[in-house]
């Protein structure tokens, strides 16, 4: 059985575990536990657990379930065909029409169940067919039918299932509405209707209700996703509009499918849409009509690339909340369009095969369509999807026996005490889990440590979010120490190892690609590995399968009490600062991510990391990657809609007022759309051919009125758009020219945009070469024109940066206070006494004489004064010329000193270039690049690139400059090195490379560049942090805190010793959801006295079934001297104690924080709880409170569908 | 002047339509970009001719039979290429001008 894919099928083979640790409750069982609406899988899981029970083998439910649904396909379709036609001896004909859905090419991937959600392929017949039933004989017995398949389906009506729903169900009904209306010519039962939406609202309240109110919840995914213009644009319009021009019509019409190699069978499928059209020519039926018109509705929407005014129109339907979730829109188009599709091939095939004089030729052409759909559907039908190999794999089955011991293994680590997470290696890249079968094959999916053993892990690389570079570099650096205490401060506590050859040697790429850079490469050196990592192990299972634990000096229970509570100006993935100056990491570090926080809550420390905030990082941010990337276009400059979005982008121009970074980033990215529109629809662009500089044309040309530039199509120009880009860039440098041009901030933003220019230089020359429809002598022209518009603006940008020879930092916005600085060991450990100088308000400081703490140098600094003016600086007056010493390579004419070159370059060699090894090259490192050069009126190109040492790593160019001077020039640059980079190499060379640039140049000198002065230096970067203590000197006393997990989403925390204020971190994925109840306090507001009537009545319900809470304990693990304890129980969906909180107070509220990059956090103080030093708090993920209201309203409803049902047949 | 072009065009209805079918062929095949505003006025003037030589829906379904035809010789022999694609755009819009007219019939 194959129990993989992207959200796995593990409920086929163990559904009640499944249920229990993966869908009852609304917190993830996976990784950090972040919200999750697997819930909505209860009553399918359950539905599952019934049918188990009664075939017991997991395989024979796998086999009977896709049986029924692939069968039940083709007989909905058949029978929604056979009501259509409704006529006699019409079986055949709705038999093919059956098999075009249910084995056509376009269907026959759904087949493989990769998500829960693809039940869609036989529910949409199936339910259109009994709402078919329902429009024919308005009996309600199939709507009340139809109501309870929704809800044993739920997560086909969820919003995992939304696109499938939105694009099958409001066509449909509307089809069937016509049809009854129109063609039927009966009236529509409108009581049955509103009592139909009322049950389905009903029976669905179980996950209806969370999501509806994460809808309208601000800050939350789902809404994000519906609503701002990043969900409805970026992730919806931006992904719909790189994928539409692959989907081809003709394709669509075949019923092939789309973006595939396709073999030479698949050119029978031209002759289905001959019968459709043959159909309607002899047709004299409306329900046939209706089939067609909705088929055409559906290929507009499956096709997308149908003209472009539709096209243009598709695209507007993107501003309409909720509309991105079609941005894969073939996708989610194409069973709806392919159902309606069988709809019509059905009825149009019994009109041709009506047509013929003899029976033989209807047969023949049944057989000819039976044959031609068998064919295509013989690998399914015959097992071969299940018997696929895994992707990229060597080999390996999908479909597997589970392994007896991996059995044990998973019921041993459902047993594991501590409520803690497990870290599963292999580390896998997405989060998928990778396990062996016992005869072969493997199962990939989601880990099944999660879903089945009910502990979070984190299976993948990419699961550990902020902290996974991290990981990896601590790993690489092999700094084991430092990475299991970053281990325990996620709450990891064990290490779960399959040591299985298969699941690792013979997947060479995915799932481990990126992993396996870092971690070892086979499972042999892996045991290595983990030996060295020296974890303690508790379980080995016949030395396939391996548990080990971490020790509790490294761990950080799932509820705990920092030690120090502090505010970091850093992100999360510079974690290791803050741990390094602190040796524990019992720490909620608060680091500040545009989400204010109240201001009654008290750090105990400031931390601010000023690595980057010195006078220099100005300059080096400037080649830091924009965040807005290069643009991508939707709309060309002909289309009636485009002034429409110039006038957009000119309000946002104009909004750009400022001069900090990300405004600059903006402000080009939308600069360089020009150059994006040109590369898309350069080939319909217009030439003006007679514009003499881009200056002069800037001041000849106005912008067009909107009705103008509409109908005479004005910006559909090369030059129109060069002049743009200029003006746009023109404009910002202004704009910082405003500034104080002496300030380094100013150089860095000219810096910045200087580097961006010489990018789309580069990009702008490469689209003119190979633009179609313009001829050599207009590409001429352009190039002529743009290189003199980007000289022109690079006249603007020049200077001088300068030597990274002193750092000074600004503390300015300090408050008054008593500070420390730390300035790291490693760093001043590089120089002597002669290299490095300290000066703080003039003083100088020698790095012998400071106090040292840990891995840093100390200082202590007062301000007495908020505007007390700071400085304090470092000198490095010698960082070595890391070319000094390597010598050039070259394959043309060289001549070489000490301090200079001189290359001559031959035209007549193919090889060309001057090339030089930087030394001791260091990856994610600032460097400083200047020499003088001449290039004697030729265009020269100097390149910076780096790779990691061995033959055949990958080059990464990270500088590409071009070089013109007449006569000697000075030239500086900054460069980052890439991540993994420790060999990089400098090389001039002459730029162009293409004939008609060479005609540009002039001819009468030779080709020749002269380099003299020539240096690369690391820029440094010291770390150096400013840390301010807020709690006053006497030693505060934290309290014990004893925790009981309920279930993952509700914990009872009982409070000792509490005499001063706290912060309390609960190790789970920050949500305001999660919230902190004094169980012994009332709140005094409508909302909550029902909320308790409620909880009563709950109870009440709750005892008569005899869910009755008992004491569950198995023992206490302690930790911090015991500080910290925790009771061990199993986990409880229901018992009389559930609504213990409902209506009860909830404390802290706005002392709520993320801490540690992802977990919970509450600062609370002893008024919180009235001055009480013992207590009992429960910690309870709120949105858990709806999802038992809203089962118990779908269960009641689920009985009143029931009794209606049984009604109907009673009354008969 | 409108009654005379209305009398040359019926009584040359089928030299008319004819030319009308290669210049789409002409545009399927010998044209490489692909603008609307040729598509919808070629779709208003075969629309002015159903009016003009009241055109059942049947003709217009042989219309789409001979697209149609064009359509799976292409994507035989060329794939879902630029002339297939123009060609089942031009097979999809005279198949909507067709359904409408049997709607009307």
């Amino acid at each position: 059985m194959d129990l993989g894919g992207d959200s796995s099928r593990l409920y086929f083979y163990d559904p009640i575990s499944y249920l229990s640790k993966a869908t009852l409750y609304v917190v993830s069982p996976s990784s950090y536990g972040a919200e999750y609406l697997g819930y909505s899988n209860i009553p399918f899981i359950f539905f599952l657990i019934i049918l188990r029970s009664i075939v017991i083998s997991p395989t024979i439910l796998i086999c009977m379930f896709y049986g029924i649904s692939l069968s039940g396909a083709f007989l909905f379709t058949y029978l929604a065909i056979k009501e259509l036609l409704d006529t006699k001896n019409s079986w055949w004909a709705a038999a093919i029409g059956g098999l075009v859905y249910a084995f056509s090419p376009g269907t026959l991937d759904g087949w493989k169940h990769v998500l829960i959600t693809y039940n869609h392929i036989f529910l949409s017949p199936l339910i259109f067919y009994l709402l078919l039933r329902y429009f024919k004989t308005a009996n309600i017995r199939y709507i009340l039918g139809t109501i309870l398949i929704t809800f044993f389906f739920s997560p086909n009506f969820s919003v995992a299932g939304a696109p499938a729903l939105f694009s099958f169900y409001p066509l449909s009904i509307l089809f069937l509405i016509v049809y009854t209306k129109l063609i039927l010519k009966r009236k529509i039962v409108i009581k049955h209707i509103v009592l139909a939406l009322i049950l389905f609202i009903g029976i669905q309240a179980f996950h209806l209700f969370p999501v509806v109110s994460s809808i309208f919840s601000q800050g939350n995914d789902i809404h994000g996703t519906i609503f701002t213009d990043k969900g409805k644009f970026d992730r919806g319009l931006s992904y719909f509009s790189a994928i539409a021009p692959s989907i081809k019509t003709s394709i669509n019409l075949f019923i092939l499918p789309q973006m595939r190699s396709l073999d030479i069978f698949s050119n029978v499928f031209i002759v289905f849409p001959f019968v459709i059209v043959i159909g309607l020519f002899f047709n004299k039926k409306k329900a046939m009509l209706l089939a067609a018109t909705f088929f055409l509705i559906l290929l507009f929407f499956a096709t997308g690339n149908i003209t472009n005014i539709w096209l243009s129109l598709y695209k507007g339907l993107f501003t309409i909340p909720g509309f991105s979730m079609f941005r894969n829109f073939h996708s989610q188009w194409v069973y709806t369009y392919l159902f309606f599709y069988a709809l019509l091939f059905g009825q149009a095939f019994y009109i041709v095969t009506n047509r013929f004089n003899k029976k033989i030729y209807s047969y023949m052409l049944t057989f000819f369509f039976l044959a031609i759909l068998t064919i295509n559907a013989w690998p399914l039908i015959k097992g071969d999807i299940p018997n696929e190999m895994l992707w990229q794999s060597k080999n390996v089955k999908a479909s597997l026996k589970i392994d007896p011991d991996y059995e044990k293994a998973l019921s041993y680590v459902r047993t594991l005490p501590a409520d803690a997470k497990v870290l599963t290696l292999p580390l896998t890249d997405p989060g998928y889990q990778v396990v062996g079968g016992k005869d072969g094959g493997a199962y990939m999916g989601p880990s099944t440590i999660s879903y089945l053993g009910g502990k979070k892990d984190f299976a993948g690389y990419d699961e550990l979010l902020g902290y996974k570079e991290l990981v990896l570099q601590l790993i690489k650096d092999k700094e084991y120490e430092k990475l299991k205490s970053l281990l325990g401060l996620l709450n990891i506590k064990y290490i779960f190892y399959d040591a299985d050859p298969v699941i690792y040697n013979k997947f060479p790429s995915f799932p481990y690609e990126q992993v396996r850079t870092v971690f070892p490469k086979d499972q042999k050196s892996y045991k290595q590995f983990i030996q060295e990592l020296d974890f303690k192990e508790i379980k080995n299972i016949n030395n396939k399968f391996f548990v080990f634990e971490i020790s509790d000096e490294y761990f950080l229970p799932h509820i705990t009490i920092a030690e120090k509570s502090v505010s970091f100006n850093n992100s999360i993935t510079e974690i290791q600062t803050p741990l390094s100056l602190y040796k524990i990491n019992k720490i909620a570090l608060f680091n500040y991510s545009g989400v204010p926080i109240d201001s009654q809550i008290k750090f105990d420390e400031d931390l601010i990391d000023s690595t980057k905030s010195n006078s220099y990082t100005h300059l080096t941010s400037s080649i830091d990657v924009s965040s807005f990337g290069f643009p991508f276009v939707s709309w060309d400059m002909t289309s009636p809609l485009y002034p429409f979005i110039v006038f957009r982008e000119k309000k946002e121009l104009e909004s750009l007022t400022g001069v900090d970074q990300i405004q600059i980033d903006r402000t080009l990215f939308l600069a360089e759309k020009r150059i994006a529109e040109l590369e898309k629809w350069g080939k319909d662009t217009k030439i003006v051919g007679n514009v003499g500089s881009i200056e002069d044309l800037d001041v000849a040309w106005e912008e067009p009125t909107l009705v103008k530039a509409m109908l005479l199509q004005k910006y559909n120009y090369w030059e129109i758009s060069f002049l743009r880009f200029y003006r746009t860039i023109d404009n910002v440098i202004d704009q910082i020219e405003k500034e104080n041009t002496a300030n380094l901030k100013v150089k860095g933003n000219k810096y910045r945009i200087s580097r961006a220019l010489h990018r789309d230089r580069e990009i702008l020359y490469r689209i003119i070469q190979r633009s179609e429809n313009v001829t050599d002598q207009q590409k001429m022209y352009l190039l002529e024109l743009s290189t003199r518009m980007f000289d022109s603006l690079d006249d603007r940008l020049q200077f001088a940066i300068p030597p990274p020879s002193r750092l000074d930092y600004n503390w300015d916005t300090l408050e008054k206070g008593e500070y420390e600085i730390y300035i790291d060991k490693k760093f001043v450990q590089n120089y002597n006494q002669r290299e490095l100088n300290l000066e703080m308000n003039n003083r100088q400081f020698s790095f012998d004489a400071l106090d040292q703490e840990n891995d840093w140098f100390k200082i202590l600094y007062t301000k007495t004064d908020k505007s007390t003016q700071n400085n304090f600086t470092l000198f490095i007056t010698q960082e070595p010329n890391l070319i000094a010493n390597t010598m050039w390579k070259s394959f043309d004419k060289l001549d070489q000193g000490t301090d200079f070159a001189s290359l001559t370059i031959n035209d007549d060699l193919e090889a060309t270039g001057l090339m030089k090894e930087i030394d001791n090259w260091r990856p994610k490192t600032y460097y400083f690049v200047s020499f003088d050069y001449k290039t004697n009126g030729k265009r020269f190109s100097v390149k910076i690139f780096d790779r990691k040492h061995g033959e055949n790593s990958k080059k990464f160019t990270i500088l590409e400059d071009e070089l013109f001077a007449k006569e000697w020039k000075s030239y500086t640059s900054l460069v980052l090195s890439t991540d993994d980079a420790n060999a990089g190499f400098i090389q001039f060379l002459k730029s162009g490379g293409n004939v008609l640039f060479n005609q540009l140049e002039s001819q009468e000198n030779v080709t020749k560049i002269d380099i003299k002065n020539f240096s690369i230096v690391k820029i440094p970067t010291p770390k150096i942090l400013v840390r301010r203590v807020n709690v006053p000197n006497k030693p505060r006393q934290l309290p014990s805190l004893t925790f009981t997990r309920v279930n993952p989403t509700k914990y009872i925390v009982r409070i000792q010793n509490a005499k001063d204020p706290y912060t309390l971190v609960l190790v789970d994925q920050f949500n305001t959801n999660w919230k902190l109840v004094d169980p012994t306090q009332d709140t005094d507001t409508i909302r909550s006295v029902l909320a308790r009537i409620v909880g009563k009545i709950g109870k009440a319900g709750v005892a008569i079934f005899g869910m009755q809470a008992i004491d569950q304990t198995k023992g206490v693990l302690r930790y911090f001297d015991g500080n910290v304890n925790q009771t061990v129980t199993q986990d409880v969906f229901l018992d009389t104690k559930t609504f213990d909180t409902w209506g009860k107070t909830e404390i802290a509220q706005y002392k709520h924080f993320p801490a540690n990059g992802y977990a919970n956090a509450w600062y609370i103080e002893p008024k919180d709880m009235r001055g009480k030093t013992e207590y009992t708090l429960v910690i309870e993920m709120t949105s858990q409170k709806m999802l038992y209201g809203g089962l118990f309203l779908s269960i009641g409803t689920f009985f009143v569908v029931v009794l209606l049902l049984a009604k109907t047949f009673f009354k008969k | 002047m409108k009654k005379a072009l209305k009398s040359f065009l019926q009584e040359n209805k089928k030299t008319v339509l004819t030319l009308f079918v290669l210049g789409i062929l002409e545009e399927i095949f010998f044209r490489f970009t692909s603008s609307d505003l040729l598509t919808f006025s070629a779709l208003l003037l075969y629309i002015l001719f159903v009016k003009l030589y009241k055109l059942k829906s049947t003709f217009t379904f042989l219309l789409c039979l001979i697209l149609l035809l064009v359509v799976s010789i292409d994507y035989v022999f060329t794939g879902a290429s630029v002339s297939t694609e123009k060609a089942a755009v031009w097979f999809v819009l005279f198949f909507i001008v067709g359904v409408v007219q049997q709607w009307k019939e």
